[in-house]
């Protein structure tokens, strides 16, 4: 009989959702175990934000021959160089499986705070347009919610994370609560005004917004532009968990929080119909635990929660815990990325910029807003920006020796780029399943991906390039150059939906509250729960569902229904 | 080098390496650190036009050798910390952010920390 322990919620995951279940789990004064498989991270120490590059073996540019062996798959991602790349998962000890010539690239962290200490920071509300796109064009199902059952939470989590921007009134992007923006530079200020009169104001250039403090606030300090990230922020100026929920969830002494500890199983007692708990492998000691709770949300990211249902089937669910409706698993997505184009931008050679600012532009969806494309449905938006390239053009520049170095000391021209990000749309085909001949380090089946993108992605991508140009030609750039990437799904590292959210148990996972149509004391409130992928980088709407869904919870269980 | 190169890579490097010294002895009979500066930068200057043509030419060629080794300098050096102190504007902590200011005589190239 393995140990057992007792609490009242019990969260799978400390990253950015379940930061924020903990959070709000304890200060509704329910006692919370938070698990989580990976160490604990203490930013004293394993913040590298100040580590020089001479201080680096590979001087940052990566111990190459290392990362094939460890890490051929996470080193992908752009921020899994040699400062940060312990932030990722070792691949060999968290495989995954796909079919050849469809590759899926699946970017993770296993540490306490998640991939919130490595992640984008860039946050954006969905809107009705978003909301309403399945029901519009028949992919998919239909959301359970619409943008006014989401905006009070949208408004609280902002609130605490912390979110700078400029508000810009535009219906298809709501603005959040705004801590002052950074500000625009020279270049994008130019490009943000051409495109204002080109296009009558139907494309919006405007400052990233970002959860990233502008102004010192609730306890966290304002950013110093030093503008790297995801080095880690030993003055807790963006939004993790490990510098903002987690503490929350700890001064009000009812969080356990428990590293090392992988989830295997949601535990289902047939006689209750609901979980009773969670089955627990000490990635230490290998031990096997059981922890019970009075309710349980899964909070492990879209793929890892969907897997662990997937491998808590019972007699009752063959095909995985809670998957009366077969869509467990199904309906995968990311967002596509990678068209646009980039020029330089002249007449400003005596202007720069001061400091690193850690954020971009935004330009955000213009395409069927208002009419329909007639090549593809929903849309897309661009980050990007402008900049006076450095030393790197030495590497393309004719000459060498004394010359050569004094000239590299002065900014080179002004460039800009638009880099585009697209919707997926939900494909029943897009699937994620358990391979059965392959286990982690932990003996855990691991998962097998099929996702691919579908015309109607390539489509948009191709008008990113094309649209990129036209925008960059209406603002005077010279040499503009497009592209299209051909980048894998997985890489954007939005992936999302397996276990929808929906308004009927026939057809979807979970209901409008992030429950489980199945059993009501199980949530999953990651990307997992997506119904369509709309194009904003998703992990604002994760934290705003994931705390709606917890107060949902509490008061179910104070009316006696959970 | 030795670790950071693949094989191939390195290779090609050294080939590389080899070829300068030999393309100086048949000029003047020593090797390339033996020469003049004169000497150092006709062949440096040699190396790096048929490089270039050969960028132009053909998609996809490994880097020639002059590119390939001009990067390690660059590189390096400006990951150093006389590279990155000296050299260029170093800003650990800038402290705040401005889009636009006045270029002065001063200013160099920021470190990107990287
Ligand atoms: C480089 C990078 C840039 C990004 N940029 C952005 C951005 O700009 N904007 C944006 O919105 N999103 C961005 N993202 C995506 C964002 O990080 C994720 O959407 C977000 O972290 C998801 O939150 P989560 O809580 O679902 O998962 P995570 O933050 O990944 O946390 C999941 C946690 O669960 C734990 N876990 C997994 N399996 C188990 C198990 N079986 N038992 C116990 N614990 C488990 C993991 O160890 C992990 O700590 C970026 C991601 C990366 C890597
Ligand atoms: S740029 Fe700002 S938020 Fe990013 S690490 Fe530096 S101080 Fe922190």
């Amino acid at each position: 009989m393995p140990r057992q322990e007792h609490y009242d919620a019990i969260v799978v995951g400390s990253g950015i959702t379940g930061g924020w279940a903990a959070k709000e789990l304890t200060e509704r004064g329910l006692r919370t175990l938070v698990l989580e498989a990976g160490r604990s991270i203490d930013p004293e120490n394993d913040y590298v934000m100040t580590t020089q590059p001479w201080e680096l073996p590979f001087r940052g540019r990566r111990d190459r021959i290392k990362q094939e062996r460890e890490r051929p798959i996470q080193r992908e991602c752009y921020a899994c160089d040699e400062w940060s790349e312990k932030f990722f998962v070792r691949d060999d000890e968290n495989p995954y499986t796909t079919e050849d010539g469809k590759p899926f690239l699946w970017i993770r962290s296993r540490q306490v705070g998640g991939r919130s200490i490595v992640w984008g920071r860039q946050v954006y509300r969905l809107s009705d347009l978003d909301f309403e796109a399945n029901a519009r064009d028949g992919f998919g199902v239909d959301w359970p919610i619409r943008y006014a059952d989401i905006e009070p939470w949208y408004d609280h989590v902002e609130r605490f994370i912390g979110v700078s921007g400029q508000a810009e009134g535009l219906a298809q992007l709501p603005d959040s609560k705004f801590l002052p923006p950074m500000s625009l530079n020279c270049a994008e200020q130019h490009v943000r005004e051409s495109l204002m009169s080109h296009f009558s104001g139907e494309r919006v250039l405007t400052i990233g917004r970002c959860a990233i403090l502008t102004a010192n606030h609730g306890g966290r300090r304002a950013c110093h532009y030093c503008g790297t990230c995801e080095r880690g922020c030993t003055t807790h100026s963006y939004f993790s968990s490990l510098a903002a929920t987690l503490p929350a969830a700890a001064v009000t002494g009812r969080m356990t929080l428990r590293p090392h500890s992988v989830v295997h199983s949601v535990i289902y007692d047939p006689t209750s119909g609901r979980a009773s708990g969670v089955r627990v492998i000490d990635a230490e000691t290998q031990e096997t635990l059981e922890f019970h709770g009075r309710v349980v949300f899964l909070c492990a990211s879209a793929l890892e929660s969907t897997r662990i249902l997937l491998h808590s089937a019972t007699e009752r669910w063959p095909d995985g815990l809670a998957n009366s409706s077969g869509q467990l698993g199904h309906n995968l997505m990311d967002h596509t990325m990678g068209g646009g184009a980039q020029g330089n931008i002249s007449g400003m050679d005596d202007k720069w910029v001061y400091g690193r600012r850690p954020n971009g532009i935004y330009l955000p969806r213009f395409r069927n807003v208002s009419e329909q494309h007639p090549d593809f449905l929903r849309g897309y938006a661009y980050q990007g920006g402008g900049s006076r390239i450095g030393w790197a053009r030495g590497n393309d520049m004719p000459g060498f020796g004394a010359d050569f170095k004094h000239a590299l000391r002065a900014p080179g021209p002004w460039q800009f780029r638009f880099y585009g990000f697209g919707e997926c749309l939900p494909r029943e085909s897009n699937q994620v399943t358990l391979d059965p001949d392959r286990v982690d380090a932990w003996g855990i089946p691991v998962l097998n991906i099929h996702c691919e993108w579908s015309d109607n992605e390539k489509a948009a991508l191709n008008d990113m390039s094309i649209q990129a140009a036209e925008m960059l030609e209406a603002a005077g750039a010279s040499e503009v150059n497009t592209f299209i990437e051909d980048n894998p799904p997985g890489l954007t590292i939005h992936e999302m939906g397996t276990a929808r959210m929906g308004r009927d148990p026939a057809t979807s996972v979970l209901n409008g509250w992030n429950q489980s149509w199945d059993v009501p004391n199980l949530f999953v409130t990651d990307g997992a729960c997506m119904t369509s992928s709309a194009n904003q980088n998703p992990s604002l709407t994760y934290m705003a569902l994931t705390a709606r869904a917890v107060d949902y919870a509490v008061k179910q269980i104070a009316d006696g229904e959970l | 080098m030795a670790e950071w190169y693949d094989t191939d890579d390195r290779e090609h490097f050294m080939r590389g390496l080899t070829e300068v010294d030999e393309r100086t002895q048949a000029l003047v009979g020593v090797v390339f650190a033996q020469s003049g500066a004169d000497t150092q930068t006709e062949i440096l200057s040699g190396l790096e036009a048929e490089g270039r043509a050969r960028i132009a030419s053909e998609e996809d060629a490994p880097s020639p050798f002059f590119q390939q080794f001009r990067g390690l300098v660059l590189s390096g050096y400006y990951s150093s910390e006389i590279g990155l102190r000296e050299e260029l504007l170093y800003q650990p902590i800038p402290g705040r952010f401005d889009g636009c200011v006045d270029v002065s005589e001063v200013t160099r190239s920021v470190s990107d920390g990287n």
